[in-house]
């Protein structure tokens, strides 16, 4: 998907956390479940915060800074 | 069909409207039905106002707190089905994802305001105004009030009244936008879930015969309205005649003043969300950008480029920047413009006509339009196109700038963009606009100021939203007491 929205930017970060939650969750066994059930505790946690900054922090007002965005997007290919 | 035919939500009951009048409700970018709208009668206007009336009595004797409390629950509501309300606005208005998100979020800040209401609401006393006597004034509830609502903003604009007019203690009637009423009809389950007493609000579906309805009943007190300027004009001075209290938010060209010592890339983008965010479809669009001296050549150049680049779709999909139009209407109303600027000697730089999407082939699309060479007393210049055109005037200095302004009959809101505090102090002090953005494109206020506007961008007194709502929404009582 082309990020050229905050709720792109976002929903692709989401996305991430949750595949990295299902990633962290199928590797918590035996010796390492501690290690694994942490790093999924971490990315829930993460996930959460995302989602409320979706919702409280994308007011019209700042969908300006999309193209500081994009530039930052073509730097980083 | 999605959502069925909606129904009217009167003395807290959900009531099929009796009226033959149904009007189709279409998702613009794929033009498909999703609803149908009830064009509510006479009678129904008059069952919601006598409802609302009944509720009245006790309803004002709740105390804030309680009354106040009521907004807690719902904004936990919205908060909760954030997401299905931001994606049912993008499916019936055609806006983005994003956008809809910014609309669901400026509605609960006004539910946040409003559970302030028991500060908001104080009243003022002074001892001893004379030998043993004091004097106070307090704040009373007035009684029915309802909220005429504008299509562009469907969830939020009934919210920038709702709220504060029910916590201070009267009673409300919002009849949403035919073209676009599903969003408030979800929103009033919600009302309906916090479980307000009967009356205190109310639902009718219509258009302007349930305006027109509203706007002579003996029983309602006040009217709050949002849209165009022949319209507010109609029911500014209606609602005056009837001997109601009004607030109408009216139409606007707004104009983006770029200094040559303004940053171009920040300015550009601030333009760009300007005037094409929402389609074009807000009466804070920024709708002429005035370029001073050497600026004005760079600053066409970046517009266009950066323009011709904004990706058009349906607005559920998160990769789209911009969405369709409202309806097949608005979409002949925009070309029609565009149409004329041509005719008017304008030079069409960036031309958002004939724009193909090939999987939405029956959608309302317009692509962002940019005309150079637009003259202060051109059509397009004047008249509020409400649609993704932009028109790029050039003026020799600061003050050409204001004289442009100045000969527009709008003042909703104006815009500088420049790094020199000196323009700014100026730019603050002269322009005749509510809503001012230094280095902001859509200078909106928050829940907390009043949404303002001038000459014929408003009709009325106090504004929507802030302090300027709450005296709207009461009356002021003078008690002055001696004891003997």
């Amino acid at each position: 998907m082309e990020l050229g929205t905050f709720g792109a930017i976002l929903g692709w970060a989401l996305e991430l956390e949750g595949q990295a939650i299902a990633f962290y969750e199928k590797c918590a066994r035996g010796r390492l479940e501690d290690t694994f059930n942490t790093l999924a505790q971490g990315s829930r946690r993460r996930l959460k915060r995302l989602e409320q900054a979706r919702r409280e922090l994308v007011a019209e007002i700042i969908l300006e800074s999309i193209t500081g965005y994009m530039q930052m997007i073509i730097l980083w290919n | 069909m999605e959502f069925g035919i909606l129904r009217n939500y009167i003395g807290g009951e959900w009531i099929a409207s009796k009226s033959k009048e149904i009007l189709d409700v279409r998702n613009p970018a794929i033009n498909e039905v999703i609803a149908r709208v009830p064009l509510s009668t006479v009678g129904e206007v008059d069952q919601a106002v006598v409802a609302a009336q009944e509720a009245f009595r006790e309803w004002r004797e709740t105390p804030a707190t309680v009354r106040a409390r009521y907004m807690f629950r719902l904004k936990a509501l919205m908060e909760e089905r954030f997401e299905y309300l931001s994606r049912l606005i993008v499916k019936e208005h055609g806006k983005i994802l994003d956008e809809a998100r910014g609309e669901v979020r400026r509605a609960i800040e006004n539910v946040e305001v409003a559970a302030g209401v028991p500060s908001l609401m104080m009243g003022y006393n002074v001892e001893d105004v004379s030998l043993g006597i004091d004097e106070e004034c307090i704040l009373q509830p007035v009684g029915v009030f309802a909220c005429i609502a504008p299509f562009n903003f469907p969830a939020m604009v009934p919210f920038w009244f709702l709220p504060c007019a029910i916590t201070t203690g009267n009673t409300y009637i919002v009849k949403p936008s035919e073209i676009c009423p599903i969003s408030q009809n979800v929103l009033f389950e919600m009302l309906d879930e916090v479980d307000l007493p009967p009356g205190v609000v109310n639902l009718v579906n219509g258009a302007k015969g349930t305006v027109d309805a509203l706007l002579v009943h003996p029983g309602v007190a006040g009217v709050s309205f949002v849209g165009s300027t022949p319209v507010a004009k109609h029911i500014y001075s209606t609602s005056a005649a009837h001997g109601k209290r009004a607030q109408c938010q009216a139409g606007a060209k707004n104009c983006l003043v770029v200094m040559p010592d303004a940053v171009l890339d920040r300015t550009v983008a601030a333009i760009l969300s300007s005037a094409f965010g929402t389609a074009g479809q807000r009466c804070l669009a920024g709708a002429l950008v005035l370029a001073i001296g050497e600026i004005y050549e760079p600053l066409k150049e970046k517009l266009v480029e950066e323009a011709s680049r904004i990706k058009v779709g349906d607005g559920l999909d998160e990769s789209v920047q911009m969405g369709p139009v409202s309806t097949r209407k608005a979409m002949d109303r925009i070309l029609g413009y565009i149409e004329k600027g041509i005719e008017e000697g304008a030079e069409l730089i960036l031309d958002g006509r004939d724009i193909v999407l090939e999987d939405y082939p029956n959608g309302y699309f317009v692509a962002p339009t940019i005309f150079d060479q637009v003259r202060p007393d051109m059509v397009i210049a004047r008249q509020e196109i409400f649609g993704p055109v932009l028109g790029i005037i050039k003026v020799a200095d600061f003050d050409e700038a204001i004289d442009v302004m100045e000969g527009l009959p709008f003042g909703n809101a104006a815009s500088l963009f420049t790094t020199n505090g000196g323009w700014v102090r100026e730019f603050k002090y002269r322009v005749r606009a509510g809503n001012i953005g230094i280095n902001i494109g859509i200078a909106a206020p928050i829940a907390s100021f009043p949404f303002a506007g001038m000459k014929d961008s408003f009709f009325g007194d106090l504004h929507g939203q802030g302090r300027d709502a709450i005296q709207f929404f009461t009356d002021r009582k003078v008690v002055i007491t001696r004891w003997f």
